[in-house]
Order: C-alpha cells, then structure tokens, then sequence
C-alpha cells in the first residue's frame, strides 16, 4: 500500500512539473509515431509493450523523428523499471537509464536526461533502496554543477525534498525547499523558470507545526503562486485540511467539493479521499478506530491528530499518535543514516572548498605581516589543513572519478545507442540473406523434370537445409536475447558429462567446416568427469564458440580441449582456431550486442553477448584469452563444479 | 500468351557480369539465368567488378549492393561518371530493401531495382526487358 502511495506522489511530482500538455500531440513528434506512442504508452509494465516500442523505433528512424527516437529509450527505461521491480535486476535499469542519458544529450533533449533519473529512482523506491535514490540524485547534481545546469540543480533538490518529506524529516525537507527556491529566484534558465513553485510552498507548510502561523503563511504563498492545474488541486487540499482544522465548515466544505469533483485528487493526495471521510465522520461523531487505521501516510495522519484533539476524540488522537511513531521509526531504521549524511556531505562540496581557499589566503597574509613568529603558526595550521586538504582532494578525486564513469558509461551508451540502430537496418538484410537462397533454391527444384541434372538438385537441397539452419540460428539468438532481456530465461542444473558434452557439441558444428579446415577434440584426459550443470546451455555456448571460428576460419584447423587442473574446481573448455583472429583491445568488445568484427560475415551480433548472459547465470565465465598470440583465436570457459545456484549444492 | 520469360530469345552476342559477395547468391543468379545463351561473368566485390568492366564491357550488370569495399552505390557512380561505361544496363538486386536505399539506387544511376529474396520469374523478365533496351540502344 506503502510503495503504492510512493508512485502516486511521483506520477504527481512528475505531472505537475511538465508544461501543460493538451491539443493532440503534446509531444510534438510525427503525429504516425505519435500514435504509436500512445499505443506503446497504455501497455507500459505488459508483455506487448515491447514490440510496440520496437515499432516505435522502426518510425522514428523512417521518419528522422529525434524526439520520438529519444522516447524510443524512455520508453524502454519505463517499461523496464517497471518489469525489473520483482527480479531486482538493477543492472538492465542502469543499461536502460544510460541509454537514455546518452541518447537525450546527444539528440539535444536533455529533460529526458534528468527524466531518466526520475524513472530509475522510481524503481529503486519501489525496491525499497534509499541510499541507491540518493546516489542518483547526487550523481544527478554533479552534473548539473558540472554542466552549470540549473535545471538539473533545480530538479536535484526538489528530488530531495520529495525523498526528506517522505522520511518526515522536515529540517533537511526545509533546507533543500530554500536553496530550490533560491535557485528558482535568480536562474537565468527559462524553463526552471516556468517550473511551478507552489509544490514547493505546499511541501514548506507542511515543515512547520500544524497550525502555525509559519505553515499559514506557506500556504498563503502557495496560492499566490498557483500556476498549472494541479496547484489550484494542491492548494484547495490543504485549504480544506486547514479549515477542518479551524473547524471553518463552510470553507472546509467549499475546498471539500473542489478536491472530490477532480479526478486528480490521488495524484496530489493519495489519502485525500480517505482523509475527507474521516474528518466528516469526525465532524458527524461517527468516526471509528478501524477508519483511522487505515490511513497511512504520515503527513495526513498529522493533520487527523490534530482534528481528533480539537473534536473531543482524545484517546484516538493519541493512538494515532503512537502509530506515527511507529512508522517514523520503521523507516528511518530502513535507511542507514550514515551513509546519508556521508552523501550529504559529498553535495556540499563545492560550498566546502570554496571556504577553504578563502582560508588559506588568510594565512598567506597574515604570514608576510607576522614574520617568523607568524610562520611557526602557519606552520601549525599548515599541518592541520594537509590533513583536511589531503582528505578534500581525495574526495575530489573520487569526484572526478565519479565524473569520469560517467563519461564513459555515457560514451558506451551512445555506441550501444549507435549499434542497435546499425542493428534494426541491418536485421533485415540479415534475415533476407539466406531467406534468399531457400526461396531461390526452391524455385530452381519446382522447375519441371530435365531442367536441372539430378546431383545438382540435391544440391540445391542442401543449400536450402544448410539456409534453413541458419536461419534457424538467427531467430534463436534473437529470442535467446529477447528472452534474456525479460528475465525468462532459467538455468536448470542436472548431472552432466563434460567430454559427451563436448562431442554433441562438436557433431553439431562440424558440417559448417570450410574447406580444408578440420576441427579436433583435444582431452586433457580421457576419464569421463560428472559435475552439476545446465548440459543444454553449456552445450549451447560450446556451439556458439565452434560455430564462431568456423566463421573465421579459412584453413588449418580449430581445437576444442578441455581441463580439470587449469582452474581448481572448474571445468575448462577451450576453444582456439587458426582463423583471422581478434585484435586485444577488441577483445572485450565483441561481447558487446550487436558488435561485429566485420559486418560481411553473416550473424546478428549477438551470439557472444548471448553466451556471456548465460554464462554469467550459471556462475561461469567465458572469455577470449588475450595472452594467445600464435595466430587465431582463442577462447575459454570456465564452468564451476559446484555451482553456488544449484539447489542440490545448497542441501549440501 | 507465353510470358516474356518463357519465350525464346538469342543472347548470344550479348553479356552479362552479376556482383555479389555471397558466393551462394551467384551461383543462384547463374542458375536461375541459365536457359539464356549469353556470356555470363561473376564478381565477388566492387573492384573486381570495375575491373571486369574494364576487361570486357557488359551489356548488363546483376548488382549487389552491400560488399565489402567499393559498395554497389559506389560502383554504379563510377560507372556512369565514364563515358565508355554509362550506357550499360544496371540492375540491382539487393537484400536492403527501405525506399531510401531504392530510392538512391535510381539516384546514382541504376535502371531497375530487384529485392531479395529473389522471384525468378521477376528476374527472368526483368533481365529480357533490359537486355532488349540494350538491344535498342546499340540500334
């Protein structure tokens, strides 16, 4: 009911602060991916979500439509924030939020950019992970400080105020209501500026005690400056809850019928409905303990204490007292406060180094006027300030760093962005390639008797079965990652032998052979060796790696060998061609989606990242080995003997 | 009335050079060609197609479009910027298949544009109109 609540706030907050959209296509893209997008946009958190999307994409693309390729990504974010809230798969969230961000920023629309922020952080509340929310808004800031981006520093601070005001805790709440407000005041940034600030004022209130002049006067700045619709909504709520407090029935009445004539209500008050009822049972005597259990956040719970105090109800506005502290301190335990305050302390940063260089010209002076004597002291608080500067400039550092990555996560976005389009154009020339011979072959076999000499017919069939397969094997690698992609995919741990594995493997492969090539099975030893394992899977990533060099490989031969001795408690396969090999710094690359070495040797692109998904599922890795330079390719996998998932493993 | 493919014609004086850099696709196209009696030539990439040209000149050419190196785009534009080698037929058949491709086929120069997978009898027609335009223009 909790988390609930949490995404109406959040589905507030965010509709509250977009313009105000109306006519047709708010979004002003191409009205034809318009309509997609709203088709796309009431399937979010389904299973057809993505094939919409997809066709998102396709139309964006046709029609060179940038925003509506930008809303491509959000929408995968979207979907995916929502999917990933069971499985906790935070690191398909981060893929997707890092494609949006380098997508946004590179096709120029950066609100999606700090959107992004909003979406992943809705998961992570939803997962119930308050520090990762802090993080992102610090990540958030940092680049908004490091961009001189005030819509950025705007947004940061109105994401803590959101995330203070749900933990109650109205000190920090106020702090950062003050310096979004100071930023709102004196930007130069329209579109902060056109940002409404009557939430703000709202939230302010509700900082103070409850009926204070303070939190009148809050409210008063708040009507003052409603702008879009859901600040006249806010506003008349708490109006009501004001004169329900004064026991004012015509005004709580009046702002009553307003807020429950509005469809809107829950987005600005989740609990509003139930708090109007309460307050009129209140006011009819009728009211009972079970209704006042049943509201739970804590900001109306304030208000009804109150109301219960002034109308007699004693005993319940104690109770519902107690239950506040309750859950104040249920969620205050869930957050560990050190490390907020740590990161507190992080965003301060910029304030804390501009102190210290004022410090240190202080000491420059007084240096030169004082003379030796002076220099003994400035000696002393030399040494004091290494220490403090020692630490400044580690957590600079780690600054830069965290500036860095994120850089580099926003460069590898920006090529994983790049690659997958590369991927939609050319899936087609991929898939019409052998779709060409069978359909092609086909025509020549339906031809009337004597057209073509019997052996060449059976040629021709084999084309088609050998294009068939193919065919086959691309579909595959495209459900395998799609499947991969929505978390269907499930590891199945059984007894396996490891050298049966290695044959079926190889009887798989080897009719893919060019000419000349051979392929050999080298044991390290015979003996036969059972471990617990998924045989399918590790079978599968075995053909991948074979079918790979025989690809790559014109002549001599390609080797599969194995070992128990090469990595203790491992089973070690290897793979090394002769073939036209992998330069090093490539080497991690092609586990990439959608990279290929060379774009004229069929496949999609995707079977080495398939492989890597799955070995990571299994606890396994696989790898190319660098240290190999005799020409060809080598690559390993390395399965665990007892893998830590393993049901069987865990009995024991 | 017979369709155009199924007639009888004598190619024989006449030649063909088709580029493609699946080998599998030109055995294709030669099959499906083979009840013509004209000289037929392969290339496996844009270069070797040039030279071809160079060596002995076409009446038509069968085109891919996506190769390593010179691209199909690439070779028609050479081709019809000289003017020993801008009259020859060009026909492309090609797996990319979006209107922009087609359209900057037409673009560049080409005559007819031809989609994978490949209908026979569509090639077959395609390749008579052609060479007949060829036929037309030697006078």
């Amino acid at each position: 009911m909790k988390r609930f609540a949490w995404i109406w706030l959040f589905l507030g907050l965010l509709i509250g602060s977009l313009p105000a959209v109306a006519q047709n296509n708010p979004y002003d893209i191409d009205d034809e991916c318009y309509a997609i997008f709203m088709r796309a946009e009431a399937l979010v958190g389904k299973p057809g979500f993505d094939a919409v999307n997809d066709s998102l994409l396709q139309c964006a693309l046709l029609k060179k439509d940038a925003k509506a390729e930008v809303l491509y990504y959000v929408g995968r974010l979207r979907q995916v924030s929502q999917t990933a809230r069971d499985t906790h798969n935070d690191a398909l969230v981060d893929k997707a939020q890092d494609e949006v961000k380098a997508i946004s920023l590179q096709l120029g629309y950066p609100q999606y950019f700090y959107y992004s922020y909003e979406l992943t952080q809705s998961y992570y509340y939803a997962t119930n992970r308050p520090l990762k929310m802090m993080e992102l808004v610090q990540e958030m800031h940092e680049y908004a400080l490091e961009h001189d981006d005030d819509y950025g520093r705007w947004m940061g601070d109105r994401y803590m105020v959101s995330l203070y005001v749900n933990q109650s805790d109205f000190v920090s709440a106020k702090r950062f209501i003050n310096r979004a407000l100071e930023t709102h005041a004196t930007t130069q940034d329209s579109t902060v500026k056109r940002q409404p600030i009557c939430r703000l004022y709202c939230d302010l209130s509700d900082c103070y005690p409850i009926g204070s002049d303070s939190a009148r006067l809050a409210i008063n700045k708040a009507l003052e400056t409603q702008d879009v619709y859901f600040d006249s909504l806010r506003c008349q709520f708490y109006l009501a809850k004001f004169a329900a407090l004064d026991y004012d029935l015509p005004a709580y009445n009046a702002a009553k019928e307003y807020c429950l004539s509005s469809e809107n209500l829950r987005s600005v008050a989740p609990a509003g409905e139930t708090l109007f009822k309460i307050i009129d049972d209140v006011f009819n005597h009728t009211v009972t303990q079970e209704e006042i259990d049943d509201l739970h956040l804590v900001r109306e719970q304030k208000y009804l204490a109150h109301i219960l105090e002034k109308n007699g109800y004693k005993e319940y506005a104690f109770l519902l007292g107690k239950k506040m502290i309750n859950e104040l301190e249920q969620k205050i335990s869930s957050v560990n406060e050190g490390h907020v305050a740590e990161l507190e302390v992080r965003m301060g940063m910029e304030d804390l180094s501009a102190d210290l260089e004022e410090k240190s010209i202080l000491v420059t002076r007084s240096s030169r006027l004082l003379g030796v004597m002076a220099l003994l002291v400035l000696l002393f608080v030399m040494a004091f300030m290494f220490f403090d500067i020692r630490n400044l400039n580690r957590n600079k550092e780690i600054d830069r760093q965290r500036i860095n990555d994120l850089k580099e996560a926003n460069d590898r976005a920006l090529a994983a962005g790049a690659a997958k389009t590369r991927f939609v154009q050319n899936m087609s020339h991929e898939v019409r390639t052998p779709l060409n011979a069978i359909v092609g072959f086909s025509q020549l076999l339906a031809l009337p008797d004597g057209s073509f000499p019997e052996q060449e017919k059976e040629e021709f069939s084999n084309h088609i079965i050998n294009n068939a397969q193919m065919l086959t094997m691309l579909l595959d690698d495209i459900l395998n990652a799609s499947a991969m992609d929505s978390n269907q995919y499930k590891i199945t741990y059984e007894d396996a032998e490891y050298h049966f594995l290695c044959r079926a493997a190889i009887s798989s492969t080897e009719h893919r052979l060019q000419p000349g090539v051979r392929m050999i099975f080298a044991p390290e030893s015979e003996e036969p060796f059972t471990f617990r394992a998924d045989p399918r899977r590790v079978q599968q990533i075995l053909i991948n790696l074979l079918t790979n060099s025989c690809k790559h490989t014109t002549q001599g031969t390609i080797t599969l060998s194995t070992s128990l001795t090469e990595r203790p408690d491992f089973v070690t396969f290897t793979v090394t061609d002769t073939g036209t090999g992998v330069p090093p710094e490539q080497a991690e690359a092609i586990f990439d989606r959608f990279v290929k070495l060379d774009t004229f040797v069929q496949g999609t692109g995707l079977g080495l990242s398939i492989c890597r998904d799955i070995a990571t599922l299994m606890g396994a890795k696989v790898y190319m080995d660098t240290t190999y330079t005799d020409g060809g390719a080598r690559f390993k996998f390395e399965v665990p003997v007892h893998p830590v998932n393993d049901p069987m493993n865990n009995l024991k | 009335m017979t369709p155009i493919y199924a007639q009888d014609y004598d190619f024989s004086k006449f030649s063909v050079l088709a580029v493609d850099d699946i080998p599998l696709n030109l055995l294709l196209v030669e099959k499906m060609l083979s009840r013509f009696n004209f000289r037929f030539r392969k290339a496996a990439n844009g270069q070797q197609a040039l030279d071809a040209v160079a060596e002995e000149k076409p009446d038509l050419i069968l085109l891919d479009l996506m190769m390593p190196g010179i691209d199909g785009f690439e070779v028609i534009r050479r081709l019809r910027a000289n003017p020993e080698t801008q009259d020859i037929q060009i026909i492309i058949l090609s797996a990319l298949n979006s209107n922009e491709d087609v359209v900057k086929g037409f673009d560049v120069g080409a005559n007819d544009f031809i989609m994978k997978p490949i209908i026979m009898e569509k090639l077959l027609s395609c390749v008579v109109t052609h060479l007949q335009l060829a036929q037309a223009k030697k006078g």
